[in-house]
């Protein structure tokens, strides 16, 4: 599949060229703008279960739009955040990336969502996704995406994290007892272990949920 | 101690490089990532006259939380703001203090006194109120912005929408107003409140305003409890 | 208004006359009110800027038109004549708003994007774009408001509806939108 990356900088933009029989999977409402030789088809993904499963849990919406083209066309994706964009040839290993940094892959690459983290008042943790299978997927972050090659331990804090090798342990944990963790949402941190790549971004979307929260109206009963 | 801002403009960080016994302070919840040589210890600031720290951050001023960091060996400590934008830094020598508004304070060394400062609730038609954090002493002040820092020299006078200031030298004179005369005018023109400084001294603006940012993404979201 | 000297006084403006208070109402958001702002004295600096994080552009008008979404305007300067359109009932539901400005004029124009802009030409092509990546576009060209295909695309697509552009024409495209981002910050909030 052929694709550019473009507009590099903080709003990147990623154009796809699909070939006739080329397929091309992305989450709901990435579409930006596209050929009107290229089709969009919408259905929920790997029957109802897994869908309502990654859409209550992964952040990722229930609904996967397949791009296709019978005769060519391009079509540009986003993400809703500013920030890079990075593509990465699967080719039999494993990635986990937190959710919401999936934007779009081709048709054989395969996505699960679980839950790791503490489970508590605040239910605070981290939802992932692991991608396996083969083809590219693209992802992207919230801010400048830095790749780290870990060697031993590396802390980040959670909110911070956005990929990372399968082949690495972690660990999710408070990093300081004292301080309820709904205030920042981010006192929890992932405790890497081993040798593999961790992916962090420059800003914590947890942080930015925290900032907004107070702009947010009010629940009525 | 040493510090170095990274990123692109955007979204800058800065990573603070510290020797082994050297600590440095920053507002709680902004650290990125760390050496596992550093460790970091959260206190509270309360303040006088009763209210409770951590409600502020509920009514979007400042957290008075704060997170103290001790090297106890060569180590690295990376911060980030929240919004995207720039980093700012200010290397403090005494002279004069710095006052933080909306939630600019970054980081200090362990040489600068952090005050939290209530304006009150002087006419906040949001019901949201003005905290500053003043910073006096000396060695680095680090702050966050939303968009692009620009510094201003005020000579007389000179007004800023309250969502555009990171922070401002302590000898200017201010006061905080309507932008249109009156409450009806500045509310539809999209204005809200703004800062008059009047004397000698530097401004730091930022080129997005937060406040309207909120005020326009909030809304959009789930309600919360 | 971001930051302005003394001598500058602040009026109100309703753009397009006056509109009945239902109307406004169905205006999803968008404020038809602009500020106008005049100086009393020489050399008086007067700052506008966003609030949703990317670039900001000027344009010098000279005599030509311009179709903008209304919230990517900042302000212009007195020569610059400002219209709305009426973008049909479909533009109620593009999440958008309503209207469309129409700019023409000499003078100068501020516009702001969320994230990058990006120019496309079309020449007797044709582009379909997510209202909420559309920025401005020149008159020459015809556009609809239009699903994205079948019912199930265009309610569960994410995209909702999008803009058809046909004929040749420049289209000034932004690379994010506010509804993206409100989505994505939605899977944060507890």
């Amino acid at each position: 599949m052929n694709y550019e990356i473009q507009c590099e900088g903080s709003f990147p933009v990623l154009q796809v060229d699909l070939a006739p029989g080329d397929n091309l999977v992305s989450e709901a409402g990435a579409m930006a703008w596209m050929d009107p030789t290229v089709k969009c088809k919408t259905a929920t993904r790997g029957g109802i279960g897994s869908s309502l499963k990654r859409g209550l849990l992964g952040g990722e919406s229930f609904f996967q739009n397949t791009y296709s083209s019978e005769s060519g066309g391009k079509v540009s994706l986003v993400p809703g955040q500013p920030g890079d964009i990075m593509a990465t040839q699967m080719d039999g290993q494993r990635l986990m990336l937190e959710r919401g940094a999936y934007l779009a892959s081709g048709p054989d690459v395969q996505l699960d969502t679980n839950f790791k983290g503490l489970k508590g008042l605040f239910s605070e943790g981290m939802f992932v996704l692991t991608a396996s299978g083969s083809g590219t997927m693209f992802w992207n972050g919230y801010g400048d995406i830095i790749e780290v090659q870990v060697e031993g331990d590396y802390i980040v804090d959670n909110g911070y994290a956005v990929a990372w090798d399968a082949s690495l342990d972690y660990n999710v944990q408070r990093s300081s007892k004292k301080v309820r963790s709904f205030l920042f949402g981010d006192q929890l941190v992932m405790r890497f272990h081993g040798h593999g790549r961790v992916w962090t971004q420059s800003r914590s979307p947890r942080a930015l949920s925290a900032w907004v929260y107070p702009f947010r109206r009010v629940q009525k009963n | 101690m040493n510090t170095e801002i990274i990123g692109s403009a955007a979204f800058q960080s800065i990573k603070v490089t510290l020797e082994a016994g050297e600590q440095f302070v920053s507002e709680a919840g902004k650290m990125v990532r760390m050496s596992t040589s550093v460790t970091n210890e959260v206190e509270s600031v309360k303040k006088s006259g009763g209210l409770l720290g951590g409600l502020k951050r509920m009514l979007g001023g400042e957290a008075f939380f704060f997170s103290r960091y001790t090297a106890n060996d060569k180590g690295e400590v990376v911060l980030a703001p929240t919004l995207p934008g720039n980093v700012g830094f200010r290397e403090l020598d005494g002279s004069c203090g710095w006052y933080c508004a909306g939630g600019s304070y970054l980081g200090s060394g362990p040489e600068i006194k952090t005050e939290p400062k209530w304006q009150g609730m002087k006419g906040f038609f949001t019901g949201e109120s003005l905290v500053f954090v003043h910073a006096t002493g000396i060695g680095p002040l680090i702050l966050d912005a939303f968009g692009m820092v620009e510094e201003e020299e005020v000579d007389g006078s000179f007004t800023v929408d309250t969502g555009h200031v990171v922070a401002f030298e302590d000898r200017l004179d201010y006061t905080i107003s309507k932008a249109g005369g009156s409450w009806f005018n500045s509310m539809l023109a999209g204005e809200g409140f703004v800062i008059r400084f009047s004397g000698k001294g530097k401004v730091l603006v930022q080129s997005h305003n937060m406040k309207e940012f909120g005020a326009i993404v909030g809304p959009k979201l789930p309600p919360r409890r | 208004m971001s930051a302005m000297d003394d001598g500058i006084d602040v009026k109100i403006r309703m753009l397009g006359g006056f509109l009945p208070a239902v109307g406004r109402r169905l205006l999803a958001g968008e404020s038809l009110l602009v500020g106008q702002y005049s100086s009393r004295s020489a050399q008086q600096r007067l700052s506008v800027s966003p609030a949703i994080p990317g670039q900001v552009l000027h344009k010098k008008m000279q005599n030509e038109t311009y179709l903008m979404q209304a919230g990517s305007f900042m302000a212009c300067t007195d020569g610059v004549n400002l219209g709305t359109v009426f973008g049909g009932l479909k533009a109620i539901f593009s999440g958008e708003g309503m209207f469309f400005l129409k700019l023409s004029g000499v003078g100068d124009l501020w516009y702001n994007s969320y994230g990058s802009i990006v120019e496309r030409e079309l020449n007797n092509s044709e582009l379909i774009v997510d209202t909420g990546h559309i920025v401005a576009w020149e008159p020459s060209l015809n556009w609809e408001i239009t699903g994205m295909g079948n019912l199930m695309s265009t309610v569960f697509s994410g995209e909702g509806l999008v803009m058809k552009f046909r004929g040749t024409g420049k289209i000034w495209l932004q690379t994010r939108s506010l509804g993206g981002l409100v989505n994505w910050m939605r899977g944060y909030c507890y």
